[in-house]
């Protein structure tokens, strides 16, 4: 099967700063990550930013921002996505984003699709898609979710290993 | 045993320069398709979509960020989407590409940090079932070496 989960992880009892995936098999093409989030403290961050094989650095983005009313564009750097439910937002609601990690075992800047959305029961809620480079040649072994804000309990995350190849029937040239 | 729903068809990692790439043969047994490219191009451009051997019949349109100026527009052409000289990954989603009933849309994802991140809804206009598909580059721009092309089918 070409999509596997590697690892699903729940936030306990009094939250976390970070949700970890460590120990990364080498054996996909591709990673897929899943994550359902709240805030748990104060903040409003709505964003959130990955540390890849333990640093934040040489990661550069874009986004498209929408809040409700008109969309804007900004730019960051270690800051990669939003759709973490704000803190302020509606009680018991989560935010849903998928980033998806092409070649994250090749030897070459690591390009990233990051599409996130935040659910609130009022007259704002944020969502985004986001492109990330993580400029560094390195094999990913471990990636880090963290948010300012911290991760609610009950927040969780799911790490997929996609695996190129061939049906033997379909052709590419 | 479980069934299998999210299947590799074909992958391709360039050894070489390459104008376009095309996915042939593809079999109607999915639901939906999923295509992943990475690398970079010789120049700085839109992608060209070939579907069925036919550049005709398409529509998009599009919103896209480059990091202060956002942007929104729609066309009726195959150039869809872009592809920079740097690292850029595109992600697109065919929806029931083997229905002979209803034309054919596709999401597009583009992610190039060097220039900037776009979300395209698009179609071609055909009840055909997909059976092949090219992406190219417009004004003759190359893929460059080491740039990847994998297509998933996803059983529905």
């Amino acid at each position: 099967m070409s999509m596997q989960k590697i690892l699903h992880a729940e936030v306990g009892s009094g939250g976390a700063s970070s949700i970890d995936f460590t120990s990364i098999p080498q054996i996909y093409t591709d990673l897929y990550i899943k994550l359902s989030a709240r805030e748990r403290d104060a903040g409003d961050y709505v964003r959130f930013f990955l540390d890849i094989n333990g640093t934040n650095s040489s990661i550069s983005t874009l986004f498209v921002l929408g809040t409700g009313s008109a969309p804007s564009s900004s730019s960051g750097t270690n800051l990669v996505g939003h759709g973490i439910n704000r803190y302020s937002s509606t009680a018991g609601v989560f935010g849903n984003v998928d980033i998806y990690i092409a070649n994250y075992t090749k030897n070459a800047n690591k390009a990233i699709c990051v599409e996130g959305v935040e659910e609130n029961d009022a007259t704002a809620a944020y969502s985004s898609i986001s492109a990330a480079l993580w400029s560094n040649t390195t094999a990913i072994s471990s990636i880090s979710i963290v948010s300012p804000g911290n991760i609610a309990q009950y927040s969780s995350a799911t790490l997929y290993g996609i695996t190129a190849g061939s049906d033997g029937i379909t052709t590419v040239s | 045993m479980a069934t299998a729903t999210y299947t590799a068809l074909a992958t391709i990692t360039l050894s070489g320069n390459s104008s376009s790439v095309t996915f042939s043969n593809i079999p109607t047994s999915y639901r939906d398709l999923r295509v992943i490219i990475n690398g970079k191009g010789s120049i700085d451009e839109n992608v060209t979509y070939t579907i069925n051997g036919s550049t005709a019949n398409f529509s998009w349109l599009r919103i896209s960020g480059n990091g202060s100026t956002t942007v929104t527009d729609k066309n009726t052409n195959n150039t869809i989407g872009r592809f920079g000289t740097g690292d850029t990954l595109v992600i697109v989603d065919f929806m029931d590409y083997s229905a002979t009933n209803k034309e054919k849309l596709f999401l597009i994802r583009n992610n190039y940090v060097g220039g900037d991140v776009r979300g395209l809804a698009a179609k071609w206009g055909s009840n055909s079932a997909i059976s092949s598909i090219s992406f190219g580059i417009r004004l003759s721009g190359n893929y460059l070496t080491g740039t990847t092309f994998s297509l998933y089918g996803i059983a529905g």
